[in-house]
């Protein structure tokens, strides 16, 4: 049972599966991200864990020719593991494809960020998946790189790596030329405010904690639209709605998107008809929005991929600040064991009913 | 045909001249992202951007549209059909979008059947290329025989000048009728291009052309289609789709994606019927009445999207669907590359023994 | 009678197929008369509000015709998106209505609700809905005299308002 809902009346149901008790399992500490041991102890730890039979699975990332966008690897023996990678570009979310092993026998790791690593706690806390069926291989984020912001600095040259210091990175292009911009210049704009870098669960950490970046440029955001007028406001989500093209690919990467068949799917009612129109992209923006309010983990994964730039995270770190507000419950994925708040109640919950 | 200099002022007025006549749409900037939309002012034109996220197919296959209404509350029911209604400019086609369209063109308005509302929009658009101001990384148009300053399909051409000003080029009959009425309305800053303007344009036409060459030497579609012929169930396909998340980007933002879908809505008695567009990488693309799907997985799914475009159309038309634009490369949240699968191909092609001159 | 028929009419239990295609633009309050009526949808619990709204009407007090039950079988039932259809197909504004807390025939039914809707409430207005044109009451069985207060005031902050455009969807 969640601490936060101390005054809460035992929640009806059925108790809590035995998985979700799982004590947090003492970590194994590795060498940090920018250390020259740092690839191959990850390596090592990800091929012993095949070889020892740990684990059945890996999911992480491989090189590929374009550096600045390693692709999504699943790793199924030992030998494969040799150019597993973990670097600044590994932007992709991975703790959704876990969803896909539901049905698989073995045990499966994972190689994940702290945003990552709070998606596969919220799956374990949805019971997608059992905490004692996930290895978790968590690394300390000192920040991750946008690759469209290095080439955008790199300009007409082509981009052939990026090596990153601690607080600048240095960009080679393919003609030779380098030059060094701030780290902060290029990160992903969900990096700039991250306050939750480590892992919250897991089973081997690499690197000590980060401190993360401190920013309340987001919930800045969030007040100044709260002050706008409803007209006002009104015409700022339009004016974002009405660039949605509907890929869903902000529902298919978020963890806290489990359904077997989402509602946007369902053709018996068709809740979301085809066509494009501000009715339906009112419906679809907020429906997915409110389903995820209470199990966003704030990872802002959907922000990312979005293609058009709408900017999901100022919906979801509303809800989530609401959340936070009317029944103090800690961020979701940050805590094994812990239900979202709005499958509970307490008899002393904030009304705005009349 | 005629070549003219426009500077950055006299665009901006030509723009201001057309939004009176015809629905504009030009690259923008939305929350730092660039996409193709309609304007409303020139100001909103952003021609130096990147290539937009949104491609130009949405002119001329908007997302959504309604084909047919409908009164069904009399004796007898009233049906009629919408016609696409007024004028359209294109405002900085880039060339792999005119490629597109020549894709398009062929789907649509080829064959037995005459698209009426791709008819309809495409004979009263008038496009104005733009040479690209840069080349990215993610561009492969040169594995497709067409470099970044190919303008063949569009009415006018623009290049941007190192100066600041335009070239601007005439291409067809409705293009020069086009720069007449501008001449004629006297616009400001819009005067005949000199040998020197010329020359430059052809500069920086050349220069372009030299950045693309990079990509030339990476991406080849020698072998895709011989080598995909023998590839359709190679294991290859699953491992491809453990990866993708099955969302629409790719077909989305595809300038040649073309699938739609046709459906009714009825509110009492008045009802519509509308296409909207539709991606063979979602499972109800497939799926039947009675809950059968022949496309069960992603792998199915991911497998067909890439075969349509690298295979498929081939065999039927006798050319890529792919136009080698990028925006699937760019924006695949999992970094899935069109790119590593045509390399795939070809080195099949090559192990098979396949004979790629036939 | 002074409950509105077509109100009547259209608080037999819907099934959720029904809800979502043309409940809510029927032909009502402003049928042949050229000015315009706000459309109100109230989803009502079967065991208060409901009850609540029928004593209003066994009582003989009037509320206004604008407002259209859809009864629900509890408060917790009432699904964010059946707010977003109403406003969709039509609604003007839109009343969710339950037992009060302590009081759910399910025992704790409305509790979820609250929860639920205390924070779809601060979304909708986040987003650009005008917050006078979607709200909560707890609304027992006996309460029939509120039952038609709350209806009079809603009806006549919405009917302020003018008609609503955010979401609608209609030909």
């Amino acid at each position: 049972m969640s601490e936060a809902i101390k005054t809460a009346a035992p929640v009806e149901g059925e108790p809590m599966p035995a998985e979700l008790k799982t004590a947090e399992i003492p970590t194994r500490r590795g060498p940090a991200p920018g250390d020259p041991e740092f690839l191959g102890a990850l390596r090592d730890c990800c091929r012993s864990l095949l070889a020892e039979g740990h684990v059945q699975r890996i999911i992480a990332y491989r090189e590929t020719p374009d550096s600045l966008r390693p692709e999504v690897a699943f790793f199924a023996s030992p030998e494969e593991t040799g150019d597993l990678v973990w670097d600044l570009f590994c932007n992709t979310n991975i703790c959704k494809y876990l969803l896909d092993y539901r049905t698989f026998e073995g045990r499966i790791g994972v190689v994940v960020k702290g945003c990552d690593a709070r998606g596969v706690v919220q799956l374990i806390n949805d019971m997608q998946i059992p905490r004692d069926k996930v290895e978790i291989i968590g690394i300390c984020c000192p920040g991750q790189i946008d690759p469209a912001k290095v080439e955008s600095a790199a300009g007409e040259a082509w981009v052939s790596r990026v090596v990153a210091g601690p607080d600048s990175v240095e960009i080679v292009t393919e003609e030779g030329t380098e030059m060094r911009v701030p780290l902060e210049s290029v990160l992903t704009d969900r990096c700039l405010s991250c306050r939750k870098p480590n892992p919250p669960v897991a089973d081997v950490v690499f690197g000590e904690d980060q401190k993360g970046r401190i920013s309340d440029e987001v919930f800045e955001q969030i007040a100044e639209l709260e002050r706008m007028s409803s007209a006002e406001r009104d015409a700022f989500w339009n004016r974002h709605f009405e660039r949605c093209i509907r890929c869903f690919a902000c529902r298919n990467v978020c963890p806290a998107c489990s359904c077997t068949k989402c509602v946007f799917d369902q053709q018996e009612p068709d809740w979301l008809a085809g066509e494009r129109n501000q009715a339906n992209q009112h419906f679809f923006q907020i429906t997915r929005a409110v389903h995820v309010s209470g199990r966003c983990t704030g990872c802002e994964e959907c922000d990312r991929v979005c293609p058009v730039g709408i900017p999901l995270r100022l919906m979801n770190k509303k809800l989530w600040k609401d959340v936070k507000d009317l029944f103090d419950s800690p961020l979701p994925g940050t805590k094994l064991g812990v239900r979202s708040p709005l499958v509970m109640w307490d008899p002393k919950d904030a009304d705005s009913f009349e | 045909m005629a070549e003219k200099l426009v500077t950055s002022e006299g665009l901006f007025t030509m723009v201001e001249k057309l939004l009176g006549r015809a629905q504009v749409t030009a690259p923008r900037e939305e929350n730092g992202i660039a996409v193709f939309g309609p304007v409303n002012s020139a100001g909103q034109v952003e021609l130096d951007g990147p290539l937009p996220v949104i491609p130009e197919k949405s002119v001329v296959f908007p997302q959504s549209e309604t084909l047919l209404r409908m009164d069904l509350g009399g004796e007898v029911p009233k049906v009629e059909a919408v016609e696409p209604e007024g004028e359209q400019v294109i405002l900085g086609v880039r060339p792999c979008g005119l490629q597109a369209f020549a894709r398009l063109d062929r789907v649509f308005l080829e064959g037995a059947f005459v698209d009426p509302q791709y008819r309809r929009r495409r004979d009263h658009t008038l496009i104005i290329a733009l040479t690209c101001p840069t080349v990215k990384r993610s561009c492969f148009c040169r594995a497709f025989g067409y470099g970044p300053s190919d303008g063949s399909g569009a009415d006018l051409q623009l290049t941007r000048l190192p100066g600041g000003s335009f070239h601007l080029e005439t291409l067809t009959e409705r293009g020069g009728e086009f720069v007449a009425e501008m001449e004629k309305e006297g616009i400001a800053g819009l005067t005949d291009a000199g040998a020197e303007a010329g020359s430059a344009a052809r500069a920086e036409k050349a220069r372009v052309e030299r950045l693309a060459e990079r990509s030339a030497a990476a991406v080849s579609t020698e072998g895709v289609v011989e080598g995909l012929d023998g590839m359709y169930d190679d294991p290859y396909w699953a491992q491809l789709a453990e990866r993708c998340i099955s969302c629409g980007i790719c077909t989305y933002l595809c300038p040649t994606c073309h699938c739609f879908d046709i459906c009714e809505k009825a509110r009492g008695p008045e009802a519509e019927r509308y296409r909207c567009w539709d991606t063979c990488l979602f499972s109800n693309y497939t799926l039947m009445a009675g809950g059968a799907n022949p496309r069960p997985t992603v792998r199915e799914r991911l497998r067909n999207r890439l075969y349509h475009k690298l295979n498929f159309f081939n065999h039927r038309y006798g050319e890529f669907l792919c136009v080698g634009c990028g925006r699937c490369v760019e924006h695949c949240p999992t970094n899935i590359d069109i790119r590593k699968v045509m390399a795939k191909a070809a080195a099949r092609s090559r192990a098979q023994g396949v004979s790629v001159n036939g | 009678m002074p409950v509105n028929e077509s109100a009547a009419a259209e608080a037999e239990m819907m099934t959720e197929a029904e809800m979502t295609t043309d409940g809510a633009s029927g032909a009502g309050a402003d049928a042949g008369t050229g000015t315009w009526e706000p459309r109100i949808v109230a989803f009502c619990c079967n065991w208060c509000s409901y009850a609540g709204a029928d004593l209003a009407g066994t009582s003989r007090k009037q509320y206004p015709a604008n407002i259209r039950i859809v009864r629900v079988p509890c408060s917790g039932r009432i699904n964010p998106q059946y707010i977003l259809r109403a406003f969709q197909r039509g609604a003007d504004g839109v009343m969710v209505a339950g037992c009060h807390p302590g009081d759910c025939h399910y025992t704790t039914g409305n509790y979820y609700t609250r929860r639920r809707f205390s924070v779809v409430q601060r979304f909708l207005e986040y987003v650009g809905l005008h917050p006078d044109r979607f709200s909560g009451h707890w609304i027992s069985g006996s309460e029939g005299e509120k039952f038609v207060q709350t209806a009079r005031e809603f009806t006549e902050k919405v009917r302020s308002l003018g008609p609503n455009e955010k979401m609608r969807d209609v030909l």
